[in-house]
C-alpha cells in the first residue's frame, strides 16, 4: 500500500518536472495583470464621461444664463407708457362727451308725471 | 410730505359734495318713480270702487269709495311733491341757467309745494265724498298751473344743459387752438386746424345766440306752456343741440395729435 503511494508520488514529480508549473498558477498571474489594466481602463473612461458631462453641464448652465433677461434688460427697454400730456386730452374729450350727451333734448331730464285724471264723482 | 397730503385732503372734501349733488338728484328721481308707482295702484283701486259704487249704491261701497278717493288724493299730493323735489335738485345743479330765471322758477315750485302741503292738511279732515270732491276739485283746478311749471322748468334745464356744452366745447377748442400754434411745425397743417376751429367756433356762437334769444322771446313767465308748447320749443333746442354734438365731434378731430 505505501509502496503503492511513493511510486504515485514519485510519478507526479516526475510529470511536474517535465510539464513545469501547473497550468493553475501561471493563469493566475495573468489575471491580476489584466484586472490592473482594466482597472485602469475603468478609471479613464470615467475620467472621459465625467468631463463630458461637466462641459455638457457646464456649457447648459452658461446657456442658460445668455437667455436669462437681467436687470440691465429691463431697464435698457423699459414697459412703454403714454405720455402724461395725451391722457389728458382723452380725459377732457371724455368729459366733454359726457356733458354733451347730458344736453341732449330728446330725453327730457324728468318728465312731468302724468296726473291728469278726474277725481271727482 | 405735508403738502401732498394736504392736496389729498382737499381733493377729498371738493369730490363729497359733487358726489353728494348727483346722489341727491337720483334719491329725488328714485323716490318719485316710487311714489308714482304708489299712485298708479291707488288709482287702479279708485276706479274699481267707483264702478262699484256706480252699479250698486249702497252705504258699505259709499265708505269703501270715500277711503279709496281719499287715498287717491293723498297719493296724488306725494307724488306731486317728490316730483317738485327732484325738478328743484336738477335746476339748482344748473350753472348756465340765468339767475333771474332760476330764482323765478324755485320759488314758484316753493310755492306749489307749500300749497300741497295745505291740500294735504284739508285731506286729512276731509270724511265725506262732498269735502273729497271739493278737495278733488282743487286739485284738478291746479293741474293745468303744476303742468305748466313743470314744462317751462324742463325746457329751461334743456336750455341751461346746452348752454353749458357749448361753454366747455368753446373752452377747450380755445386751449387746443393755443397747443396747435405751439406744437405743430406743419404750417399748411397748423393753418388748416386754425381755420377748423374758428369755423367751429362761430357754429357755437350761433348756437347760444339761438338759445339766449329762445330763453329771451319764446320762454317769458306770460307764455302758456303745455305739452305742445314743450315739445315745439324742444323741437328747435334739439336742432341746436345737432349742431353742438357736430361741434364736438369735430373738435376731437382737430384736437388730434396735440398733447394738452
Amino acid at each position: 500500500m505505501n509502496t503503492s503511494l511513493i511510486q504515485d508520488q514519485s510519478q507526479f514529480a516526475q510529470a511536474q518536472e517535465t510539464l513545469g508549473a501547473p497550468p493553475e498558477l501561471e493563469k493566475h498571474s495573468d489575471n491580476s495583470q489584466e484586472s490592473k489594466s482594466s482597472k485602469k481602463k475603468g478609471i479613464i473612461i470615467s475620467v472621459i464621461v465625467g468631463l463630458v458631462f461637466l462641459v455638457l453641464f457646464s456649457s447648459l448652465v452658461v446657456l442658460q444664463q445668455a437667455n436669462k433677461p437681467t436687470t440691465n434688460n429691463l431697464e435698457v427697454t423699459p414697459t412703454p407708457t403714454k405720455a402724461p400730456q395725451s391722457t389728458k386730452l382723452q380725459s377732457e374729450l371724455q368729459r366733454l362727451e359726457v356733458l354733451v350727451k347730458d344736453a341732449d333734448p330728446e330725453l327730457p331730464p324728468l318728465a312731468p308725471p302724468p296726473i291728469d285724471m278726474d277725481v271727482s264723482f | 410730505m405735508r403738502h401732498t397730503l394736504r392736496i389729498i385732503m382737499l381733493l377729498l372734501l371738493a369730490a363729497v359734495p359733487v358726489y353728494a349733488v348727483s346722489s341727491d338728484l337720483e334719491t329725488a328721481i328714485a323716490d318719485h318713480q316710487f311714489q308714482l308707482d304708489i299712485y298708479r295702484k291707488a288709482d287702479e283701486q279708485f276706479q274699481l270702487r267707483l264702478t262699484d259704487f256706480e252699479q250698486n249704491n249702497t252705504f258699505a261701497n259709499q265708505q269703501l269709495l270715500e277711503a279709496s278717493s281719499k287715498k287717491l288724493l293723498e297719493q296724488r299730493d306725494t307724488t306731486w311733491d317728490t316730483y317738485w323735489q327732484a325738478l328743484r335738485i336738477q335746476m339748482l345743479e344748473q350753472a348756465d341757467m340765468p339767475g333771474n330765471l332760476k330764482n323765478e322758477l324755485t320759488d314758484a315750485i316753493t310755492t306749489e309745494q307749500s300749497e300741497l302741503k295745505e291740500h294735504q292738511l284739508e285731506l286729512k279732515t276731509a270724511d265725506s265724498l262732498e269735502v273729497l270732491r271739493d278737495a278733488s276739485t282743487t286739485i284738478n283746478n291746479k293741474d293745468k298751473p303744476y303742468q305748466h311749471l313743470a314744462y317751462r322748468s324742463l325746457a329751461a334745464i334743456n336750455i341751461a344743459k346746452n348752454l353749458t356744452a357749448i361753454r366747455e366745447v368753446e373752452a377747450f377748442l380755445q386751449q387746443a387752438k393755443k397747443t396747435i400754434m405751439v406744437q405743430i411745425r406743419d404750417t399748411a397743417v397748423r393753418d388748416e386746424r386754425l381755420r377748423g376751429i374758428d369755423e367751429t367756433m362761430q357754429t357755437l356762437i350761433e348756437s347760444k345766440l339761438s338759445l339766449e334769444t329762445l330763453l329771451q322771446d319764446d320762454f317769458g313767465p306770460q307764455k302758456t306752456y303745455n305739452k305742445s308748447s314743450f315739445d315745439r320749443l324742444n323741437d328747435e333746442v334739439v336742432t341746436i343741440y345737432q349742431d353742438i354734438q357736430a361741434a364736438y365731434q369735430r373738435s376731437t378731430e382737430l384736437s388730434s395729435g396735440i398733447e394738452l
